[in-house]
């Protein structure tokens, strides 16, 4: 594996573990260490107070020991004053070689001697007295005071006397009286020896001292022992009792346990044993106890310490190593590492099976992402076709400027897409149009308007204009305020458009003039109609007026025949002058202005009914209504459809009693308003019901029915320019149906509903 | 029953007569003056050129044809409505045009009456008689009127 800053973090991981493990070590045997050290203090305080005992035993044995050799002294001197040369012999030669054959008696002493009450010397085992007196004064004094054995140490001053204790006896007299004193010295070495029959600690000192502290013997022997100087123990502090104690300072300068015990002899303890042992000798067990402790868990330590890095090394690091590893693949893009450790162990068996279960999760979504991304990529690659593309301009604009234009926007305006984008969008607007567009841009920033059209002409780079229409729309891109649009080069449309108003003015001039044509035409109709309506009519009028003169002034002389042929001339005549009446009324309803207002048909038909009186007068009509609405017209002229379908009705149904008319509306919806006049009347033959309508058509004789034949194309004709129909049912005897339709305007409807008979 | 004087402006002689076929038959007029055609027409009621001599007084109605040679009927309608002497006479169109902007024009110009000859000729003697009756009859013409004598 390439070094690499995670293999370098995993070694320093390493180098941070093993102080930690030697530190969890240290922690884990630190118990073991004090309870150690505490073993060894106990240890120490039991091997100090061992040693204490063993020293106050010893000092004992030894205080035992010196105690029987005084003991024996004693008695001796005790039994010595009951004999009477003692008490009274004065030979000094016998009194010495007593003395001196006591001596071998007594090896423990080196010498005898027999003093005087007045210390004056007798005698003594030494051959010669010795110079200068006594040499003890003190013990002869407390003899003296006491009158009993004193013990005491070495003669004070006294150096020519053999080193040893000292015991005075006092001799008594018949009276009781000190008369002698005897004496005996117990030599330094019978003490050794006695103490030497002591089996004392390795290294242990003794002292012998008398009641002043004065050495009276030392063991070993390293000094003089009457010698008072050097480092004594402080005796005095324990006089009656053995005693240990220990803090005191040995003769050799070291540290030492004491023991003392006192030497009785009688009442008194002229003598004490002291027993120092030396602390190195007491302390050294414990030491070495210690030492032992310390090693073996120095060992355990080390011990522990390469098995928790073999441990770590196994269970920790090498997971871990292929946990970073793992890791590092994952981090390289490699989906499918997996840390290939065993799931089922301990914490990094967990560790493990959710690093693993993060790299499947992570690998399926890679996995998702990447085909959401090859989606969207292709996505993006069909959404950019279609707007690179594209045959219109697209755009996108944000604060002012073009943030996106497509590759024919460019085309339109002339310039490439990468030179418009971030360019301001005014820069490519006509002068004249900049405001037009800076107005509807902020239309629709500001939600004014959410969309637009409009045209707007734009300026390309040699300054030709471009007309165009653009479809904006406020937007949201990339979570700014956008206006997105598509723009169109409406040059084309432009100039077809001028093309096709040119052409409409063509038109227009065309129509103008066919117009024009047409109103010459219809002048020339209009001249015809009134030289028919003139001209012609006068003709007639004379002929019948002057039939009628005629008839008047010759009618007399006339023969059946020729008055029958007078009359029919005036028929004619009359009848001519109807048909160009009508005639003139169905070409002047062609002409006629329509003068629309609100008409009431209730009253028309009731206007139409009051003219058409004389024809009704002394009919039997049965009259009924149904009602009729208010409509949009032309008064006068739908006056005229009334009269001419009523009068229809009424002419037709003359063979009938009762005749009945009926009026109504059918059928009415918003869109039309149908109106029906029906009457039982002789009624038509469908077959000939297309006629019905055309000018001067008629289904009746003339001799049954008179009449021109031009009401019903009126009709037809006025319905017509109202927008309306025309149309009828009917059955030869059994009567007829008309029916008109006219644009229903308002929905309103009058409601006339009413059944009228008219009188008679 | 105090007749009064008609003039009677119309070119065809046969409507000429029958009019006053019409007017005599129930004694309406007792005189009639006819002239042929408006320019005459206008000549008599301002006393001038042929008629500078009849005698004094204007009718009390004037029947106009509208279709006239030289000046038409309403050309005279005009004159005599523009001519403070002349406003007051009364003006009927009699005449064979039913034609709406005859009609429209003629009122538009002030005339009095507007009467369709019909050509049925009881109808048309109806309504000349009618017309005789109300205008040279019934009618109060205005002051300067010629008067005639009772008959």
């Amino acid at each position: 594996m390439p070094t690499n800053p995670q293999a370098r973090d995993l070694t320093a991981t390493r180098g941070r573990l093993n102080p930690r493990l030697a530190l969890m070590v240290v922690l884990a045997l630190a118990p073991a260490a004090v309870l150690g050290v505490y073993i060894c203090c106990q240890q120490h305080r039991a091997s100090v107070a061992r040693v204490n005992a063993d020293a106050l035993r010893a000092a004992e044995l030894v205080a035992a020991s010196q105690q029987g050799l005084a003991e024996g002294t004693r008695q001796l001197l005790a039994t010595l004053t009951e004999l009477p040369l003692v008490q009274t012999n004065t030979s000094r030669p016998f009194l010495h070689s007593v003395f001196r054959n006591l001596l071998k008696l007594s090896p423990a002493c080196v010498e005898f001697g027999l003093l005087q009450r007045d210390g004056q010397w007798l005698a003594s085992s030494l051959p010669v007295a010795p110079e200068g007196g006594f040499p003890h004064e003190p013990l002869l004094r407390k003899v003296l005071a006491s009158r009993r054995l004193v013990v005491a140490g070495g003669a004070p001053g006294a150096t020519n006397q053999p080193a040893g204790v000292w015991f005075g006896q006092p001799v008594l007299d018949g009276a009781g009286e000190v008369s002698r004193v005897l004496y005996a010295v117990v030599g330094v070495e019978a003490l050794t020896e006695a103490a030497n029959r002591t089996r004392l600690p390795r290294g242990a000192e003794l002292t012998i001292c008398d009641a002043r502290d004065a050495v009276l013997a030392r063991w070993p022997e390293r000094s003089h022992p009457s010698s008072p100087t050097g480092n004594a123990p402080p005796f005095h502090l324990a006089r009656n009792e053995a005693t240990a104690m220990e803090g005191l300072t040995g003769l050799d300068g070291g540290g030492l346990f004491f023991a003392y015990a006192p030497v009785r002899v009688g009442s008194s303890a002229p003598l004490a044993v002291w027993v120092g042992i030396p602390k190195a000798g007491a302390y050294a067990e414990t030491r070495d106890a210690l030492v032992l402790t310390l090693l073996l868990l120095g060992m355990v330590a080390v011990v522990a310490w390469v098995a928790a890095r073999w441990y770590a090394s196994v269970r920790i690091l090498k997971p871990v190593r292929q946990l970073v590893a793992a890791a590092e693949r994952l981090g390289a893009d490699d989906w499918t590492a997996r840390t290939g450790l065993s799931h089922s162990r301990g914490e990094l068996g967990l560790l493990a099976r959710t690093f693993d279960d993060l790299a499947c999760t992570l690998q399926r979504k890679q996995a998702e992402s990447e085909r959401a991304a090859a989606e969207l990529r292709a996505a993006e690659i069909k959404f950019r076709t279609l707007v690179e593309q594209s045959l219109v301009g697209i755009y996108i604009i944000q604060d002012g400027n073009f943030a996106y234009v497509n590759p024919r926007f460019g085309d339109i305006v002339g310039r490439k897409p990468e030179e418009l984008i971030g360019k301001p969008v005014l820069d490519i607007v006509a002068e004249p149009d900049r405001a037009l567009v800076e107005g509807n841009i902020r239309k629709r920033l500001q939600g004014e308007l959410p969309s637009i059209r409009y045209h707007l002409r734009c300026v390309r780079p040699d300054g030709s204009p471009v007309p165009v229409e653009v479809h904006g729309a406020a937007a949201e891109v990339n979570g700014r305020r956008a206006i997105i649009g598509a723009l169109l080069d409406v040059t084309e449309q432009v100039q077809a458009e001028a093309e096709i108003r040119r052409l409409n003015a063509e038109l227009e001039q065309r129509v103008a003039l066919r117009t024009a044509q047409l109103e010459a035409a219809n002048n020339e109709l209009e001249a015809f109609a009134y030289s028919v309506s003139h001209d012609l009519r006068a003709p007639l009028r004379h002929i019948s007026g002057f039939v009628e003169l005629l008839a008047g002034s010759a009618g007399g002389r006339l023969d059946e025949r020729g008055a029958r042929y007078l009359k029919t001339i005036a028929d004619s005549a009359r009848q001519m002058g109807r048909l160009i009446d009508d005639l003139l009324d169905f070409a002047r309803m062609g002409r006629a202005r329509m003068n629309t207002a609100r008409v009431d048909l209730e009253e028309l038909v009731g206007a139409a009914r009051a003219e058409l009186e004389p024809d009704t007068r002394g009919r039997n009509i049965v009259w009924k209504n149904g009602g009729l609405p208010e409509v949009e017209g032309d008064p006068a002229m739908l006056k005229q459809v009334f009269l001419n379908l009523l009068s229809n009705a009424v002419k037709y149904t003359r063979q009938r009693d009762p005749a009945v008319i009926e009026l109504g509306t059918e059928n009415a919806n918003t869109e039309e308003i149908i109106v029906f006049i029906r009457d039982n009347g002789a009624g038509f033959d469908m077959r000939y019901a297309h006629k019905l309508f055309g000018v001067f058509q008629r289904l009746h004789r003339a001799d049954e029915f008179e009449g021109t034949g031009i009401g019903l194309a009126n009709v037809r004709r006025i319905i017509a320019r109202h927008g309306g129909r025309t149309w009828a049912t009917g059955e030869p005897g059994k009567g007829a149906t008309f029916y008109f339709s006219l644009p229903n305007h308002h929905a309103s409807q009058g409601t006339h509903g009413t059944q009228t008979n008219p009188p008679g | 029953m105090e007749l009064k004087r008609i003039l009677l402006a119309e070119d065809n002689p046969h409507d000429v007569e029958l009019t006053l076929a019409a007017l005599g038959e129930h004694n309406l007029a007792n005189e009639v003056v006819v002239v042929r055609d408006g320019a005459e027409a206008i000549d008599y009621l301002r006393r001038q050129g042929a008629h500078a001599g009849r005698p004094d007084g204007l009718p009390a109605v004037v029947l106009l044809d509208l279709k006239m040679p030289r000046v038409d009927g309403l050309e005279v309608l005009r004159h005599m409505k523009s001519d403070p002497a002349l406003k007051h006479v009364p003006v009927v169109m009699l005449t064979s045009s039913r034609e709406e902007q005859d009609v429209v024009r003629s009122y538009e110009s002030g005339v009095n009456a507007y009467v369709v000859k019909p050509v049925d000729f009881d109808q048309f003697v109806e309504a000349v008689k009618q017309l005789g009756f109300f205008w040279a009859v019934l009618n109060e013409p205005p002051p300067g009127s010629a008067r005639q004598g009772n008959r």
